[in-house]
């Protein structure tokens, strides 16, 4: 059985000296997705890269939920789009000087 | 070393108020933010710069002392010693402002750093840096899954190459990017991976496609070719009458496929029909005659 790794929600508030609320109104807009065990929050190991992300952009450029919402979708999309580039560099590679 | 404008680094007057500063950065930051520009250096950089300008203007004593010797800082630079020891007794933690961006912290200027001896250490955690980083790899050497060692931030990692990997592909090494401050977690390390093609061979995803010349008389009445291919020498049966640019397909003699053991894409092959040149009376002769037929 696969395991994962979780942080407790409470430890890294604590951490990152930031408000629980903070975490929960990002859970309630679907920004990340808390794990919950009896009654305790956790975060996923491989979701704490998004997690810290949208706490930075909320204190560092007083950027609201809303606001985090979009630039995280909007990154995701550019993710996706670097990716689309590099698979057609790669075809366009092999069209050019491309045998028979 | 020279001489950096903190007030032309966030467009702002030189007698700026407290807000207008902190107005002034925040506009930048948004633009600048490593966060909002993943892998772009220059974002990076000038983040750097920004928030350096930001660290000296919004501290009433750094900008003081930043205003009272402006371009003749060097000057100054006596006074940092009794300026370190104002600091200490003013901020006991050390703490600053400023942002806990996903960039390097230490990246303040020399400029800054004689000036102030040294930039700001936060108290707060935070994750370290992600570093990305090119590996260069010949075409041939990724047939195989192989470990290679390589430098990076004056640390040797030692990774594993799984065979089948594409040009441009990225790995990411969790925790092998920068370190974290203050109890925070190490970033991550992307590799990304740039095939050397200097083969014959050319990728489509786990295919390979080979143009292979053969001569007329072996189009005309069939024959074998040799290639050598990834896999060794392979010895291909060539039809009577096969066209030129006629494509066949070799099963299971392409590319690795990636992170499947032992599956194989296909090659193709393409056969270029080469003319004969430099004919000999005889020939011309015979092929006059097979005209005729």
């Amino acid at each position: 059985m696969a395991t994962q790794k979780l942080v407790a929600v409470k430890e890294f508030c604590r951490h990152h000296k930031i408000a629980l609320e903070f975490i929960q109104d990002l859970n309630r807009n679907e920004i990340i997705e808390l794990v919950m065990i009896k009654r305790t929050g956790f975060i996923a190991e491989e979701d704490l890269h998004s997690l810290e992300k949208a706490v930075r952009l909320y204190h560092d450029l007083d950027i609201n939920i809303e606001g985090i919402q979009t630039i995280l979708h909007l990154l995701s999309s550019l993710e996706k789009k670097e990716n689309e580039i590099n698979t057609l560099r790669n075809q366009l590679d092999f069209y050019v000087s491309a045998p028979g | 070393m020279e001489f950096i404008d903190y007030y032309k680094e966030l467009g702002i007057e030189k007698n700026a108020d407290a807000e207008q500063i902190k107005k002034a950065y925040r506009k930048l930051a948004r633009k600048y933010h490593p966060d909002v520009n993943p892998n772009d250096k220059e974002a990076n950089k000038k983040f750097q710069q920004i928030n350096e300008a930001n660290e000296v203007l919004s501290d009433p004593e750094k900008r003081k002392q930043y205003d009272r010797y402006g371009k003749d800082w060097q000057h100054g630079e006596a006074q940092q010693q009794s300026y370190n020891s104002q600091r200490q007794s003013h901020y006991p933690g050390g703490a600053s402002q400023g942002f806990r961006g996903d960039s390097d912290d230490s990246g303040f200027s020399d400029f800054f750093s004689s000036f102030f001896g040294g930039g700001k250490k936060s108290q707060a955690a935070y994750r370290g840096q992600d570093v990305n980083a090119t590996l260069e790899l010949e075409f041939t050497s990724v047939f195989k899954t192989y470990q290679q060692t390589f430098a990076i931030n004056g640390k040797n990692i030692r990774i594993t190459i799984p065979a089948g990997i594409e040009n441009s592909q990225v790995i990411k090494l969790k925790g092998h990017g920068n370190a974290g401050a203050n109890g925070g977690p190490n970033g991550d390390l992307f590799i990304t991976f740039q095939l050397n093609n200097n083969t014959n061979f050319k990728r489509m995803k786990n295919d390979l496609y080979l143009a292979q010349e053969i001569d007329l008389y072996t189009a005309l009445l069939g024959g074998d070719v040799t290639i050598n291919s990834l896999h060794g020498k392979l010895k291909l049966k060539v039809k009577p009458e096969t066209q030129n640019n006629t494509r066949i397909r070799v099963k299971g003699k392409g590319m690795p496929v990636y992170k499947s053991e032992g599956d194989f894409g296909d090659l193709y092959v393409t056969y270029t029909v080469m003319l004969p040149q430099n004919l000999t009376e005889k020939q011309k002769e015979l092929f006059i005659e097979l005209s005729k037929l």
